[in-house]
C-alpha cells in the first residue's frame, strides 16, 4: 500500500449483505467503492456518499491517533473525465455538507484546462494541530491534468479543534466544472480520500 | 526499520545467488549499489550491477494499490567529480541502455561540481490510472545541495495497472567535462519505487 493512502477515511453506511461476514467466516471491512460524482451544469458541487447520495462524502479524522501535534496528511486522488473543452477546479473543505456554504474552505486548484479527455489527479494536504491552540493549520499541493497546485498554507486556520474530539475533523471534497451541461458532463471520480 | 524513502519495489536481482543451503531459511540477497564511470560528456544510463549490458531497470509492479492513488520513485546516492563538470541527471520511463529508446519524464537542471563528493537525491511524485491511461507527477531534489524546483513530468500514455510491469525506469547522468583522466563516478544506493 502506498504511502499516500492514510489510515482514516470514509465510513462505509450500509450493512449491506456484501460487507456481512457469513457463518463461521472471519469478517473483513468492506473496501470502499470510489465516489462519483457527474456534473451536468456548472455549479460547483460537493462529492455524495457513494453508497448515500443524500449526504456528503466525508473523510473523518479519528481522535487519538498520535496526530497531537503531530504533521499528518490527507490525500484525496482519482480521474476525471470531461465531454467538452472546460475548466477543472478541485477543492477540499472541512465540514460534512453537501451544501458548499455550509463548509469551510481549506483549499483549492486554479481552474485547469481539461478538455475533452480523462486524466488523473491529486490533492495533498499536509495538516498539524494541537489541542492546546485549540488551531490547525497546513498547506495544500497537488496535481491536475499535471499542472501543479502550488503549493500554500490553507484558507483558513481550523479552531475549536481538540484531539479528544470524536471525530477531530471531517473534510469533504468538491468540483466545479466550467462548461459541463447535462448532454456534456464532466465525471469527477474519487478513489482514494484519505487522512491520517 | 527501512526509511520511508526506500520504497517497496526496485531493481531485479540478475543472477541466483540467493539460494539458501539445506535446511537454511532463504533471505533476499540484498542488490549491490549501481555504479556508473564516465569518461566522457556523453550522456549515460546507468547500466545493472550484475550486468553491464542491461539498463538499471525500476520496475513497477501491478496491483499494489497505486491505481489512481500517488506514489513515489526515490533515487540516491553520491556522486564524485575530479573536475569542474556539470551534472545532469535524465529519469526516463523505459528498460534499455540507449538513451533514445527510453521517454523522457524528467530532466534535473544541470549542478556544478567541482572535484568533489556529494550525496544527491532525485524524487518523483507519481500518479497514474487506468481510464485515461496517463501517468502524471512531479520531481523534485537535490544534488551537491542545490534544491531542485518542484516541476511537472513529461506525461506518459498507456497506463494500466494489469500490465506487468506497470512501467519501468532508468536513469541517465551527463557530466559535462567528464574524461579518461577526469571521470565522474555515480553511485546508486537507493532506486525504488512504490
Amino acid at each position: 500500500m502506498s504511502l499516500w493512502q492514510r489510515p482514516n477515511g470514509p465510513q462505509s453506511i450500509a450493512a449491506s449483505p456484501t460487507s456481512q461476514a457469513g457463518l463461521n467466516v472471519q469478517g473483513a471491512p468492506v473496501a470502499m467503492p470510489p465516489a462519483t460524482l457527474v456534473l451536468g451544469g456548472t455549479t460547483e458541487t460537493v462529492v455524495a456518499h457513494p453508497q448515500n447520495s443524500a449526504i456528503a462524502y466525508v473523510c473523518i479524522l479519528s481522535p487519538n491517533q498520535g496526530n497531537e501535534q503531530v504533521p499528518f496528511d490527507l490525500v484525496a486522488s482519482g480521474y476525471v473525465t470531461t465531454t467538452n473543452t472546460t475548466n477543472i477546479t478541485i477543492k477540499i473543505y472541512s465540514g460534512t455538507s453537501l451544501t458548499v456554504g455550509s463548509d469551510t474552505l481549506l483549499g483549492a486548484s486554479s481552474a485547469v484546462a481539461v478538455n475533452t479527455a480523462k486524466c488523473p489527479w491529486e490533492v495533498h494536504l499536509h495538516l498539524i494541530y494541537d489541542s492546546v491552540s485549540g488551531k490547525m493549520q497546513g498547506y495544500i499541493e497537488g496535481l491536475l491534468n499535471n499542472t501543479l497546485i502550488t503549493k500554500a498554507a490553507i484558507s483558513a486556520t481550523l479552531t475549536g479543534i481538540n484531539d479528544l474530539n470524536n471525530p477531530v475533523a471531517n473534510f469533504v471534497i468538491s468540483c466545479t466544472s466550467s462548461a459541463s451541461t447535462g448532454p456534456l458532463p464532466a465525471t469527477f471520480v474519487v478513489k482514494n480520500f484519505t487522512v491520517g | 526499520m527501512p526509511s520511508l524513502w526506500a520504497r517497496p519495489n526496485g531493481p531485479v536481482n540478475q543472477f541466483a545467488v540467493n539460494q539458501a543451503a539445506f535446511n537454511q531459511q532463504a533471505a533476499v540477497t540484498p542488490l549491490m549499489p549501481a555504479t556508473l564511470v564516465l569518461l566522457t560528456a556523453a550522456e549515460a544510463v546507468v547500466p545493472h550491477p550484475q550486468n553491464s549490458a542491461q539498463a538499471y531497470v525500476v520496475p513497477l509492479s501491478p496491483n499494489q494499490g497505486n491505481e489512481a492513488s500517488p506514489f513515489d520513485l526515490v533515487i540516491s546516492g553520491y556522486l564524485v567529480s575530479t573536475t569542474n563538470s556539470a551534472m545532469t541527471f535524465k529519469l526516463y520511463s523505459g528498460k534499455s541502455l540507449t538513451v533514445a529508446a527510453n521517454s523522457l519524464m524528467a530532466s534535473f537542471t544541470a549542478v556544478t561540481q567541482n572535484n568533489i563528493t556529494c550525496p544527491f537525491e532525485l524524487h518523483a511524485h507519481l500518479l497514474y490510472d487506468s481510464v485515461s491511461g496517463k501517468m502524471h507527477g512531479y520531481f523534485d531534489g537535490m544534488v551537491n545541495f542545490t534544491l531542485q524546483a518542484k516541476t511537472a513530468i513529461t506525461a506518459q500514455t498507456g497506463m494500466n495497472d494489469n500490465n506487468n510491469p506497470v512501467a519501468n525506469f532508468v536513469l541517465s547522468l551527463t557530466s559535462s567535462l567528464a574524461a579518461a583522466t577526469t571521470p565522474t563516478t555515480l553511485v546508486i544506493r537507493n532506486f525504488t519505487v512504490g
